[in-house]
């Protein structure tokens, strides 16, 4: 029998994802979208919206905004965590596997690989080459892994583990340039140098609050608290500062 | 009621598959489900900025920033000046856990349904469409936490809109 321990994961993308450029032309009557943290069960993705319950993979037609039209549903499998859009690709995560979707027929994902070997839990993604993936240990059936995994993923079906981190707890993650955000809940934010994906240098913790997410947009990085919200300046992405937080 | 009635039993059945050997202590540290009744599952509407209870995920569209407050709604922040965020409204969207935004329709889940809301007026928001039964009967179908003991759903008392840590007695469901 499995036993399997690991939770979460999450996703983020080196220059955020295509689909969410122009975001930001808020206020009325555009038809942009937002931008999500990494733990996002929603996504849109041009004209569709993608969900994800516990086990199925939803797809509405968006292209009038009011009114959204179901089209279609996958069944991915058992605990599914967070999607993440990259291009014509969707990554979804589960407790037990990384799945690859692609939907350059939006209407119509179809699984492209199923990695099963990132020790059963879930992952996310990256740029068009690497995929960072955080793995978060409970304390279930088992031994508990707590890191963040990063795989090369030129070849889609075939991802290879370029290096690992230990981490304390580690949740979302976002990424600006080649600055990784890592929410270490425990530990704080770490920030991480990645450039060299198989050889990441940590910069710095910000251990104030317990952050769970983030959203990297443009200089600003929102963090998810377990008790509330902050707001980052990211003007210089290896030095965040921060602007302000709401607290409980 | 058929489809949350397997997804309860598939979830109890997930839930107990790591140990079947397992013995259930009398009293233990564990979740209760908070249950929410039929007629109060698809009640939406706003109100005034609230203080947080359980802050839950976090969206960015424009000069706004969402955050969820799991299974209640949605905390509308203006963060045009992200030195002074201010919280400015309350969405009371039940069951709620996730959304996202597209030219003004915010996608949000509501218990079963897919809801679509009109926010162009951020202080006049409408309901502009309902999706019905498009997503299993609940989101929360297991305890937040690995490795815990907790009360078995019983369906009959509505939808789980959230847990409660506390004290069990007899509990009779593990979350490995």
């Amino acid at each position: 029998m499995r036993k399997l321990i690991l939770t979460l994961i999450v996703i983020s993308t080196l220059g955020f994802s295509a689909c969410e450029k122009d975001a930001g032309n808020i206020n009325n009557g555009g038809s942009s979208s937002g931008e999500g943290g990494s733990l996002a069960r929603f996504t849109i993705v041009n004209n569709h919206l993608y969900t994800i319950d516990n086990e199925n993979l939803s797809v509405f037609d968006v292209t009038n905004t009011a009114t959204p039209v179901f089209k279609s549903r996958v069944n991915i499998g058992f605990e599914i965590e967070a999607l993440f859009p990259f291009k014509d690709k969707l990554f979804i995560a589960s407790r037990f596997a990384m799945y690859i979707y692609d939907i350059s027929n939006p209407e119509q994902p179809v699984q492209e690989s199923q990695v099963q070997h990132f020790t059963g839990c879930d992952p996310v993604v990256a740029n068009d080459s690497v995929a960072f993936l955080t793995i978060h240990g409970g304390n279930a059936c088992g031994s508990s892994i707590n890191e963040l995994n990063i795989y090369d993923i030129k070849d889609v079906k075939n991802p290879q583990l370029m290096s690992n981190l230990p981490m304390t707890n580690p949740y979302g993650l976002g990424l600006k340039d080649s600055i990784l955000y890592i929410c270490d809940n425990g530990a704080g934010l770490r920030i991480l140098n990645v450039k060299n994906p198989s050889n990441p240098i940590e910069l710095a913790t910000l251990s104030d609050d317990n952050y769970i997410d983030v959203i990297p947009s443009g200089n600003l990085l929102i963090g998810m608290l377990t008790d509330g919200i902050a707001f980052l300046d990211i003007s210089d992405p290896a030095s965040p500062q921060k602007l302000s937080d709401i607290k409980k | 009621m058929k489809h949350s009635l397997i997804a309860g039993v598939l979830g109890v059945l997930l839930m107990a598959s790591c140990d079947f050997q397992r013995t259930y202590p009398a009293e233990i540290m564990g979740y209760a489900p908070i249950y929410m009744s039929a007629t109060d599952q698809y009640k939406i509407s706003t109100s005034e900025a609230q203080d947080y209870d359980n802050p839950g995920k976090i969206y960015k569209y424009g000069n706004y920033t969402f955050q969820m407050d799991k299974g209640k709604g949605i905390h509308v922040i203006n963060s045009t000046d992200p030195a002074m965020p201010s919280k400015i409204k309350f969405i009371n969207v039940p069951g709620c856990t996730d959304i996202s935004i597209k030219g003004n329709m915010l996608y949000a889940n509501n218990f079963r349904d897919l809801l679509t809301l009109n926010i162009s007026d951020i202080n006049n928001v409408t309901v502009s469409h309902r999706n019905k039964n498009v997503f299993p009967a609940s989101l929360e179908s297991a305890p937040p936490e690995n490795g815990i003991y907790f009360e078995c759903i019983d369906n009959s008392q509505g939808v789980i809109v959230g847990w409660e840590k506390k004290m069990l007695q007899n509990p009779k469901c593990y979350r490995p």
